[in-house]
Protein backbone atom coordinates (compact mmCIF):
# COMPACT_ATOMS: atom_id res chain seq x y z
CA UNK A 1 0.00 0.00 0.00
CA UNK A 2 2.79 2.35 0.95
CA UNK A 3 4.65 1.46 -2.25
CA UNK A 4 1.57 2.27 -4.29
CA UNK A 5 1.27 5.62 -2.56
CA UNK A 6 4.93 6.40 -3.17
CA UNK A 7 4.61 5.38 -6.81
CA UNK A 8 1.55 7.59 -7.23
CA UNK A 9 3.36 10.45 -5.53
CA UNK A 10 6.36 10.01 -7.75
CA UNK A 11 4.34 10.14 -10.94
CA UNK A 12 2.32 13.10 -9.72
CA UNK A 13 5.55 14.80 -8.84
CA UNK A 14 7.28 13.90 -12.08
CA UNK A 15 4.43 14.67 -14.44
CA UNK A 16 3.31 17.90 -12.88
CA UNK A 17 0.49 19.85 -14.38
CA UNK A 18 -0.17 21.89 -17.45
CA UNK A 19 -2.48 24.68 -18.50
CA UNK A 20 -3.46 25.81 -21.97
CA UNK A 21 -4.65 28.82 -23.86
CA UNK A 22 -5.38 29.55 -27.48
CA UNK A 23 -3.60 32.10 -29.59
CA UNK A 24 -4.95 33.48 -32.84
CA UNK A 25 -3.42 35.79 -35.42
CA UNK A 26 -5.41 37.39 -38.20
CA UNK A 27 -3.38 39.04 -40.93
CA UNK A 28 -4.98 41.55 -43.27
CA UNK A 29 -4.57 41.73 -47.00
CA UNK A 30 -2.67 44.93 -47.65
CA UNK A 31 -2.58 46.58 -51.06
CA UNK A 32 -1.86 50.25 -50.70
CA UNK A 33 -0.58 52.84 -53.10
CA UNK A 34 0.95 56.24 -52.51
CA UNK A 35 1.52 58.77 -55.26
CA UNK A 36 4.12 61.35 -54.32
CA UNK A 37 3.66 60.49 -50.66
CA UNK A 38 -0.13 60.71 -50.62
CA UNK A 39 -2.53 57.77 -50.53
CA UNK A 40 -4.42 58.35 -53.74
CA UNK A 41 -4.86 56.58 -57.06
CA UNK A 42 -4.64 59.34 -59.63
CA UNK A 43 -2.47 62.19 -60.75
CA UNK A 44 -3.09 65.14 -63.02
CA UNK A 45 -0.54 65.91 -65.72
CA UNK A 46 -0.35 69.13 -67.65
CA UNK A 47 0.70 68.87 -71.27
CA UNK A 48 2.15 71.89 -73.05
CA UNK A 49 3.59 72.10 -76.49
CA UNK A 50 6.32 74.58 -77.41
CA UNK A 51 9.01 74.85 -80.04
CA UNK A 52 11.14 72.22 -78.31
CA UNK A 53 8.30 69.74 -78.21
CA UNK A 54 5.91 68.49 -75.59
CA UNK A 55 6.34 69.44 -71.94
CA UNK A 56 4.77 67.16 -69.36
CA UNK A 57 4.45 68.49 -65.83
CA UNK A 58 5.34 66.71 -63.70
CA UNK A 59 7.26 64.34 -65.91
CA UNK A 60 8.09 61.94 -63.08
CA UNK A 61 5.84 60.37 -60.48
CA UNK A 62 7.03 58.71 -57.31
CA UNK A 63 4.91 55.65 -56.57
CA UNK A 64 5.05 53.62 -53.37
CA UNK A 65 3.47 50.21 -53.06
CA UNK A 66 2.76 48.30 -49.85
CA UNK A 67 1.60 44.74 -50.47
CA UNK A 68 1.72 41.51 -48.54
CA UNK A 69 0.51 39.45 -51.47
CA UNK A 70 1.09 39.29 -55.21
CA UNK A 71 0.03 42.52 -56.88
CA UNK A 72 -0.14 44.40 -60.15
CA UNK A 73 -0.43 48.07 -60.87
CA UNK A 74 -2.39 49.10 -63.91
CA UNK A 75 -2.39 52.56 -65.40
CA UNK A 76 -4.86 54.39 -67.62
CA UNK A 77 -5.41 57.95 -68.84
CA UNK A 78 -8.57 59.90 -69.66
CA UNK A 79 -7.22 61.25 -72.93
CA UNK A 80 -6.59 60.10 -76.42
CA UNK A 81 -3.31 61.96 -76.55
CA UNK A 82 -0.56 59.48 -77.20
CA UNK A 83 1.39 59.25 -73.99
CA UNK A 84 3.77 56.67 -72.67
CA UNK A 85 4.60 55.79 -69.08
CA UNK A 86 7.70 53.84 -68.24
CA UNK A 87 9.30 52.42 -65.16
CA UNK A 88 12.52 50.49 -64.77
CA UNK A 89 10.60 47.39 -65.69
CA UNK A 90 8.06 48.32 -68.30
CA UNK A 91 6.98 50.85 -70.90
CA UNK A 92 3.30 51.12 -71.69
CA UNK A 93 1.29 53.18 -74.11
CA UNK A 94 -1.33 54.99 -72.06
CA UNK A 95 -4.93 54.74 -73.10
CA UNK A 96 -8.34 54.79 -71.40
CA UNK A 97 -7.98 51.02 -71.04
CA UNK A 98 -5.85 49.91 -68.08
CA UNK A 99 -2.43 48.47 -68.86
CA UNK A 100 -0.16 46.67 -66.44
CA UNK A 101 2.77 48.90 -65.59
CA UNK A 102 4.23 47.16 -62.54
CA UNK A 103 3.78 43.89 -60.69
CA UNK A 104 5.39 42.12 -57.78
CA UNK A 105 4.99 40.12 -54.61
CA UNK A 106 5.33 40.99 -50.93
CA UNK A 107 7.05 44.33 -50.58
CA UNK A 108 7.81 44.07 -46.83
CA UNK A 109 7.06 47.73 -46.32
CA UNK A 110 6.66 50.64 -48.69
CA UNK A 111 8.57 49.98 -51.89
CA UNK A 112 9.31 52.93 -54.13
CA UNK A 113 9.05 53.08 -57.90
CA UNK A 114 9.59 55.94 -60.28
CA UNK A 115 7.40 56.39 -63.32
CA UNK A 116 8.26 58.82 -66.11
CA UNK A 117 6.05 60.09 -68.90
CA UNK A 118 6.71 61.04 -72.43
CA UNK A 119 4.55 62.03 -75.37
CA UNK A 120 4.57 59.81 -78.37
CA UNK A 121 3.64 62.76 -80.57
CA UNK A 122 3.52 66.53 -80.09
CA UNK A 123 0.30 67.39 -81.73
CA UNK A 124 -1.62 69.16 -79.02
CA UNK A 125 -1.29 72.67 -77.68
CA UNK A 126 -2.34 72.33 -74.07
CA UNK A 127 -4.21 69.75 -72.14
CA UNK A 128 -4.71 68.43 -68.63
CA UNK A 129 -4.99 64.70 -68.30
CA UNK A 130 -5.64 62.44 -65.35
CA UNK A 131 -3.55 59.34 -64.99
CA UNK A 132 -5.25 56.65 -62.91
CA UNK A 133 -3.46 53.84 -61.11
CA UNK A 134 -5.18 50.74 -59.81
CA UNK A 135 -3.40 48.34 -57.45
CA UNK A 136 -4.94 44.88 -57.40
CA UNK A 137 -4.15 41.22 -56.92
CA UNK A 138 -3.48 39.63 -60.32
CA UNK B 1 7.72 -11.28 60.95
CA UNK B 2 6.03 -12.70 57.90
CA UNK B 3 3.00 -10.52 58.49
CA UNK B 4 5.16 -7.47 58.80
CA UNK B 5 6.92 -8.20 55.49
CA UNK B 6 3.62 -8.77 53.69
CA UNK B 7 2.29 -5.50 55.05
CA UNK B 8 5.37 -3.62 53.91
CA UNK B 9 5.15 -5.18 50.44
CA UNK B 10 1.51 -4.15 49.99
CA UNK B 11 2.35 -0.69 51.25
CA UNK B 12 5.19 -0.38 48.74
CA UNK B 13 2.88 -1.32 45.85
CA UNK B 14 0.34 1.22 46.96
CA UNK B 15 2.92 4.00 47.24
CA UNK B 16 4.47 3.13 43.91
CA UNK B 17 1.10 2.96 42.19
CA UNK B 18 0.11 6.29 43.62
CA UNK B 19 3.36 8.00 42.59
CA UNK B 20 3.39 6.76 38.95
CA UNK B 21 -0.21 7.76 38.24
CA UNK B 22 -1.71 6.55 34.99
CA UNK B 23 -1.16 7.30 31.27
CA UNK B 24 -2.67 6.84 27.79
CA UNK B 25 -1.17 7.34 24.35
CA UNK B 26 -2.01 7.59 20.64
CA UNK B 27 -0.16 7.88 17.35
CA UNK B 28 -0.26 10.98 15.24
CA UNK B 29 0.27 10.95 11.47
CA UNK B 30 0.52 13.90 9.13
CA UNK B 31 0.39 13.47 5.38
CA UNK B 32 1.29 16.48 3.30
CA UNK B 33 0.12 16.31 -0.31
CA UNK B 34 2.58 16.54 -3.11
CA UNK B 35 1.49 19.83 -4.68
CA UNK B 36 2.60 21.10 -8.02
CA UNK B 37 -0.13 23.14 -9.66
CA UNK B 38 -0.15 25.59 -12.52
CA UNK B 39 -3.11 27.64 -13.68
CA UNK B 40 -4.03 30.43 -16.02
CA UNK B 41 -6.51 32.52 -14.11
CA UNK B 42 -8.47 35.71 -14.44
CA UNK B 43 -9.37 37.58 -11.29
CA UNK B 44 -9.26 34.64 -8.88
CA UNK B 45 -7.26 31.49 -8.26
CA UNK B 46 -9.79 29.36 -10.11
CA UNK B 47 -8.59 28.01 -13.43
CA UNK B 48 -9.84 30.11 -16.35
CA UNK B 49 -12.28 28.30 -18.61
CA UNK B 50 -11.11 29.49 -22.03
CA UNK B 51 -8.07 31.72 -21.88
CA UNK B 52 -7.19 33.24 -25.23
CA UNK B 53 -4.86 35.75 -26.81
CA UNK B 54 -5.86 37.25 -30.14
CA UNK B 55 -3.96 39.40 -32.62
CA UNK B 56 -6.74 40.40 -35.00
CA UNK B 57 -5.13 42.98 -37.23
CA UNK B 58 -7.71 42.47 -39.95
CA UNK B 59 -10.78 43.82 -38.19
CA UNK B 60 -10.51 47.60 -38.52
CA UNK B 61 -8.75 50.15 -40.70
CA UNK B 62 -6.87 51.44 -37.66
CA UNK B 63 -5.52 47.97 -36.91
CA UNK B 64 -4.52 47.41 -40.53
CA UNK B 65 -2.71 50.76 -40.40
CA UNK B 66 -0.99 49.64 -37.20
CA UNK B 67 0.18 46.51 -38.99
CA UNK B 68 1.48 48.59 -41.91
CA UNK B 69 3.31 50.97 -39.57
CA UNK B 70 4.90 48.05 -37.75
CA UNK B 71 6.05 46.36 -40.96
CA UNK B 72 7.36 49.63 -42.27
CA UNK B 73 9.46 50.06 -39.15
CA UNK B 74 7.65 53.17 -37.94
CA UNK B 75 7.33 51.69 -34.47
CA UNK B 76 9.32 48.41 -34.41
CA UNK B 77 7.78 47.70 -31.04
CA UNK B 78 5.91 44.58 -32.00
CA UNK B 79 2.16 44.25 -32.20
CA UNK B 80 0.18 43.94 -28.99
CA UNK B 81 -2.76 41.54 -28.66
CA UNK B 82 -6.02 43.08 -29.80
CA UNK B 83 -8.01 40.92 -27.37
CA UNK B 84 -7.05 39.01 -24.22
CA UNK B 85 -9.72 36.76 -22.74
CA UNK B 86 -9.62 35.00 -19.35
CA UNK B 87 -5.89 35.47 -19.00
CA UNK B 88 -5.18 37.87 -16.16
CA UNK B 89 -2.34 35.91 -14.60
CA UNK B 90 -0.50 32.60 -14.55
CA UNK B 91 -0.08 31.19 -11.07
CA UNK B 92 1.77 28.30 -9.51
CA UNK B 93 1.37 26.42 -6.21
CA UNK B 94 4.23 24.22 -5.07
CA UNK B 95 5.46 22.70 -1.88
CA UNK B 96 8.33 21.06 -3.70
CA UNK B 97 11.80 22.44 -3.34
CA UNK B 98 12.46 22.54 -7.04
CA UNK B 99 10.35 22.74 -10.21
CA UNK B 100 10.40 24.24 -13.66
CA UNK B 101 7.86 25.51 -16.16
CA UNK B 102 8.19 25.00 -19.90
CA UNK B 103 6.12 26.23 -22.81
CA UNK B 104 5.04 24.43 -25.95
CA UNK B 105 2.65 25.22 -28.76
CA UNK B 106 0.94 23.26 -31.48
CA UNK B 107 1.94 24.00 -35.05
CA UNK B 108 0.10 27.01 -36.41
CA UNK B 109 -2.96 26.04 -38.38
CA UNK B 110 -3.93 28.31 -41.26
CA UNK B 111 -7.30 29.45 -42.53
CA UNK B 112 -7.49 31.19 -45.88
CA UNK B 113 -10.34 33.44 -44.78
CA UNK B 114 -9.56 36.08 -47.38
CA UNK B 115 -10.14 33.38 -50.01
CA UNK B 116 -7.06 34.31 -51.94
CA UNK B 117 -5.88 30.76 -52.52
CA UNK B 118 -3.04 31.30 -50.11
CA UNK B 119 -1.22 28.95 -47.79
CA UNK B 120 0.47 29.65 -44.47
CA UNK B 121 3.64 31.67 -44.80
CA UNK B 122 5.58 34.23 -42.87
CA UNK B 123 4.18 33.55 -39.40
CA UNK B 124 6.15 31.31 -37.03
CA UNK B 125 5.70 30.40 -33.39
CA UNK B 126 8.93 32.23 -32.68
CA UNK B 127 7.24 35.44 -33.87
CA UNK B 128 5.06 35.36 -30.75
CA UNK B 129 7.04 36.42 -27.73
CA UNK B 130 6.29 37.15 -24.10
CA UNK B 131 7.93 39.93 -22.15
CA UNK B 132 6.84 39.29 -18.55
CA UNK B 133 5.32 42.27 -16.84
CA UNK B 134 6.00 44.63 -19.75
CA UNK B 135 2.36 45.58 -20.10
CA UNK B 136 0.68 43.83 -17.17
CA UNK B 137 3.10 45.13 -14.57
CA UNK B 138 3.01 41.72 -12.90
CA UNK B 139 6.09 40.44 -11.12
CA UNK B 140 7.18 36.96 -10.12
CA UNK B 141 5.81 35.98 -6.72
CA UNK B 142 7.26 34.06 -3.78
CA UNK B 143 9.34 31.07 -4.80
CA UNK B 144 9.32 31.92 -8.50
CA UNK B 145 12.30 32.80 -10.64
CA UNK B 146 11.27 33.95 -14.09
CA UNK B 147 13.36 34.34 -17.22
CA UNK B 148 13.44 37.73 -18.89
CA UNK B 149 11.35 36.60 -21.83
CA UNK B 150 10.60 33.79 -24.22
CA UNK B 151 8.76 32.96 -27.40
CA UNK B 152 6.45 30.12 -28.30
CA UNK B 153 9.24 28.00 -29.74
CA UNK B 154 11.44 28.30 -26.65
CA UNK B 155 12.45 24.88 -25.35
CA UNK B 156 14.36 25.87 -22.21
CA UNK B 157 12.45 26.46 -18.95
CA UNK B 158 10.74 29.83 -18.76
CA UNK B 159 10.52 29.71 -14.97
CA UNK B 160 11.99 27.78 -12.07
CA UNK B 161 11.34 27.86 -8.37
CA UNK B 162 10.72 26.17 -5.05
CA UNK B 163 8.08 26.38 -2.34
CA UNK B 164 5.62 29.08 -3.12
CA UNK B 165 3.81 29.12 0.25
CA UNK B 166 0.48 29.40 -1.53
CA UNK B 167 -0.52 30.51 -5.01
CA UNK B 168 2.21 32.62 -6.52
CA UNK B 169 2.28 34.62 -9.74
CA UNK B 170 4.57 33.63 -12.57
CA UNK B 171 4.65 37.33 -13.43
CA UNK B 172 2.91 37.56 -16.78
CA UNK B 173 -0.49 37.55 -18.41
CA UNK B 174 -1.94 37.65 -21.91
CA UNK B 175 -1.26 41.35 -22.36
CA UNK B 176 2.48 40.69 -22.18
CA UNK B 177 2.36 38.79 -25.49
CA UNK B 178 3.85 40.43 -28.55
CA UNK B 179 3.73 39.64 -32.25
CA UNK B 180 6.68 40.43 -34.49
CA UNK B 181 5.87 41.08 -38.15
CA UNK B 182 8.03 42.00 -41.12
CA UNK B 183 5.61 41.97 -44.04
CA UNK B 184 6.27 38.46 -45.31
CA UNK B 185 3.11 37.17 -43.63
CA UNK B 186 0.47 35.76 -45.93
CA UNK B 187 -2.97 37.21 -45.23
CA UNK B 188 -5.24 34.85 -43.31
CA UNK B 189 -5.75 33.46 -39.82
CA UNK B 190 -3.21 31.44 -37.88
CA UNK B 191 -4.17 29.47 -34.75
CA UNK B 192 -2.28 27.53 -32.12
CA UNK B 193 -2.79 26.09 -28.65
CA UNK B 194 -0.14 27.08 -26.15
CA UNK B 195 0.62 24.82 -23.19
CA UNK B 196 2.54 25.71 -20.06
CA UNK B 197 3.71 22.67 -18.09
CA UNK B 198 5.21 22.43 -14.62
CA UNK B 199 7.36 19.50 -13.51
CA UNK B 200 9.17 18.80 -10.29
CA UNK B 201 12.91 18.31 -10.30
Amino acid sequence: MRCAFLLFSFFTFALGQSTKHSVSISMPTVLQLRINGVETNSQTLTLNADKQGMLITPDVTRLEVFANTNWQLTVAVNSKTKLQAFSDLQLVNLSPLPSVLLSGSKTKGWKEYEVSYQAATATIVEEQVTVSYILTQP
Amino acid sequence: MKKVLSFLLVLAFLVAGSAMAQGNSHDVSVKIPNLLRLRIVDGSTAAATAPAVSFDYNSTTALIDAYIAEVNGDTSAGLAPTTVTDFGNAIVFSNRTSWQVTVSATALSFTDDVVAGLTAAGVALSDISIVPGAVSGLTAGTGVTLTAGWNLSTTTPIATGGKTTGWSSLGFDGSDYLLTVDGDENPGTYDSTVTYSIVGL
